[in-house]
């Protein structure tokens, strides 16, 4: 019988995430070499940026995107990528002495938007390649040097092979890579650090984390338009 | 005049830098010093090379004339010539009599001036002022440098080793341009920097070094003037009188009275080299081996005249006319290396295809800018940092083309497809744009949208929400409009902007959130 250090509260929710649970299992086993401790397991130390999300901020291991991974969003036809979700993310970044590169984006940023979200615009560089070799070469590319802090893209179905290729240019350079697709792709296995699918709803979207490196998929994230400043 | 400094150039050992000397400091001012460079030898080299198309010159003797007053007039002599007899002044007729045997070659004056200034770019890598004395003679600043290169005999020495190749010349040191120029002019080796000594020195040459025209010569020689020590002792005004103003003031030049500094030679502000290849190909890695060398000699030119390019022309072409390529590459930051160059190159070359053999490549870049200026722009951590930005938009550039990377920029104005634009990336000036709630996708143009009974559709029945914007504007430059805007929910939940024409009654699609 495990001792249950919190005190017996229904209203706690049933998983904790904070991993203390597993810090305390931890420390009952440590001697014994036979047990291995499973379940949860302890979030790694690694480098985050908060999404601006409070609920997807809880949900994703470390609290936020993984700076230096691959984070991919599924969306449903007719959404043009929803930006909005990397919005603060972008925001923050923006703030550093590097590009955020878009990549084939399927419409116009709208520049007055992302003026009058705080995002300094002049680090945004629009990247409209003509074929699809030269887009996958400069996603690479952006994502492998170091003066790009993210990259936006935007491909016709790249192949697991080749993110994998990406998720390694994105940990070499240090770079937030989103790559938006559609989420007929959710059923192919993935080697990015995060998946996540966004359907819209009302005066937002839900969000499910089919993914997360080093964490759990957790499902019915709700995030709103209100979360960004839009009424 | 700007104030720059030398630093040392190149890859190689870092020398120890030198002080800046201040102009504002009264203890040490500032000492100048000219060196000038008499290029006797030039017209031969370059009557020489206009008729000797290879180097397998004639081995006979050779000397130039020119046509001086009506009169073929002998102007420069080689040595086999001059050993013969032959001296600078005769007429052909003499100098043929002299030494039958003698290769008489015009004088080209075109390729003089151009030889001459690829030697003042030669120069440019020793001072920071250069100047076209005359047509023979280049002079530079030495005062300031001399610091640099360890002393002035170093520098002199230095320069004479870049000098290797080059025509004859005679060099003179003097603290003013003018003597410099006509100690080197006189072949008289003068090294001195003490403005004091100017008279003595200068006093035992002759006086029609001093003067280009023929009438003043005349003159001179009719006032019985032979050198300059006689020249300096009459009175300046009287001078001005028989002379003009312009040669008094010459004199008051040569001697330091009247600050004086020769007109700065303009660098180069181009540069074109050819290559042919052995045979045709179409093998990358060939071309682009012949590019590096051609790279490599451009490099070389800018570090001689401090510059960098910020464009660049290849022209590749094939055997036939209609075959030959043309690849632009444009810099976000002027670049000078070869290395940096050649890969842009190879990045561009490999997306495009060549439609036949390449015979020849063509480097054009007539683009040059001041490296200094570009590396002076913003603080050290500011400008490290944008130039490996642009060094990555020139990457993508290479390969994509220049319009396929773009910044945008926000602009103030109410019209929503006005309110922004695409430009240079990072030219955005900061603006924060606290208006109303705006898209953050914008349609590229407003998709008109289906009614059912008079309500706008997409996908299902729009939910109309938010307050109405009404944007009516612009009547005065033919882009007027009239519409009122409001934010819709589809039925698949996804939040986007329409907008109502109330004259016409139509509903668009303008953007989603």
């Amino acid at each position: 019988m495990t001792p249950d250090p919190a005190p017996a509260d229904s209203s706690a929710p049933a998983t904790v995430d904070d991993g203390r649970a597993w810090r305390i299992k931890r420390e009952r086993f440590a001697h014994r070499r036979d047990i291995t401790v499973g379940g949860l397991v302890e979030p790694p130390a690694r480098a985050v940026l908060s999404t601006g999300f409070e609920s997807l901020d809880r949900a994703l291991p470390g609290g936020g995107w993984p700076l230096s991974a691959l984070v991919e969003i599924l969306t449903v036809p007719g959404d043009p990528g929803s930006l909005w979700l990397t919005l603060p993310a972008l925001t923050a970044l923006s703030r550093r002495q590097q590009w955020i590169a878009l990549v084939a984006p399927p419409r116009i940023p709208y520049a007055p938007a992302l003026a009058g979200h705080g995002m300094d615009v002049g680090k945004i560089l629009l990247v409209h390649p003509r074929a699809h070799g030269d887009a996958l070469w400069a996603v690479e590319e952006a994502l492998r040097s170091d003066t790009c802090s993210s990259v936006l893209f935007w491909l016709h179905g790249p192949d697991n092979k080749t993110l994998r290729r990406l998720q390694l240019a994105a940990e070499h350079g240090n770079t937030l890579g989103f790559c938006f697709r559609p989420a007929a792709h959710a059923g192919q296995r993935t080697t990015a650090a995060v998946r996540a699918r966004v359907t819209p709803f009302d005066d937002g979207a839900v969000i499910d984390i089919l993914k997360a490196r080093g964490g759990r998929a957790r499902h019915g994230l709700a995030v709103r338009y209100a979360d960004i400043g839009y009424a | 005049m700007s104030f720059a400094v030398n630093w040392p150039r190149g890859d190689g050992p870092a020398r120890a830098l030198p002080r800046t000397v201040s102009r504002a400091d009264p203890r040490r001012p500032l000492e100048r010093l000219w060196l000038a460079l008499h290029f006797h030898g030039l017209p031969l080299r370059a009557a020489r090379s206009a008729t000797a198309s290879d180097e397998a010159a004639p081995a006979g003797p050779v000397a130039v004339f020119e046509v001086v007053e009506r009169v073929q007039r002998i102007i420069a002599v080689q040595d086999i010539a001059a050993r013969a007899g032959v001296a600078p002044g005769m007429k052909t007729g003499e100098a043929r009599a002299v030494c039958p045997g003698i290769d008489l070659l015009p004088r080209d004056r075109p390729r003089e001036q151009l030889l001459l200034e690829a030697l003042a770019n030669v120069l440019g890598a020793f001072s920071a002022e250069v100047a076209v004395a005359d047509e023979l003679c280049l002079v530079l600043e030495a005062g300031r440098s001399r610091r640099l290169f360890g002393g002035i005999d170093a520098l002199i020495e230095q320069l004479g080793e870049r000098l290797a190749g080059a025509p004859a010349y005679h060099d003179a040191l003097a603290p003013t341009a003018g003597a410099a120029v006509l100690c080197a002019r006189c072949a008289l080796p003068a090294r001195f920097d003490d403005p004091g000594q100017l008279r003595s020195r200068l006093g035992n040459l002759p006086a029609a070094a001093l003067v280009e025209d023929p009438r003043q010569r005349r003159l001179l020689d009719a006032m019985g003037i032979t050198t300059l020590r006689e020249l300096f002792r009459l009175p300046r005004q009287g001078l001005a009188r028989r002379l003009g103003p312009g040669f008094a003031r010459q004199l008051d030049e040569l001697l330091g009275e009247r600050p004086h500094a020769p007109r700065p030679h303009r660098f180069r502000r181009c540069f074109e080299a050819c290559l042919h290849f052995d045979e045709e190909t179409d093998d990358e890695a060939v071309i682009l081996q012949g590019a590096r060398r051609l790279l490599a000699r451009l490099e070389n030119e800018l570090r001689q005249c401090d510059s960098a390019v910020n464009a660049l022309r290849w022209t590749l072409d094939a055997a036939r006319a209609q075959d030959r390529q043309t690849l632009v590459l444009r810099l976000g930051t002027p670049a000078w290396r070869a290395d940096a160059l050649t890969s842009l190159l190879a990045l561009r070359l490999a997306s495009v295809t060549l439609t036949a053999p390449v015979r020849r490549i063509t480097l054009r870049s007539d683009a040059f800018t001041s490296r200094s200026r570009a590396q002076q722009q913003g603080l050290p951590t500011l400008a490290r940092a944008a130039g490996q930005d642009h060094e990555f938009i020139d990457r993508l550039r290479s390969r994509l083309g220049e319009a396929a990377v773009r910044g945008i920029r926000p602009l103030p104005e109410h019209r929503p497809e006005y309110a922004w634009t695409a430009c240079e990336p990072g030219a955005t000036p900061a603006i924060d744009g606290t208006g109303p709630a705006r898209p953050l996708w914008l349609l590229p143009a407003p998709a008109p949208l289906t009614l059912r009974e008079g309500h706008p559709r997409l996908g299902g029945a729009l939910r109309l929400g938010g307050d109405t914007e009404r944007i009516r504007c612009g009547w005065w430059d033919g882009h007027g409009m009239f519409r009122d805007y409001r934010q819709a929910l589809t039925p698949g939940g996804q939040r986007v902007w329409v907008f109502r024409e109330p004259l016409a009654g139509r509903w668009f699609l303008h953007g989603v959130y």
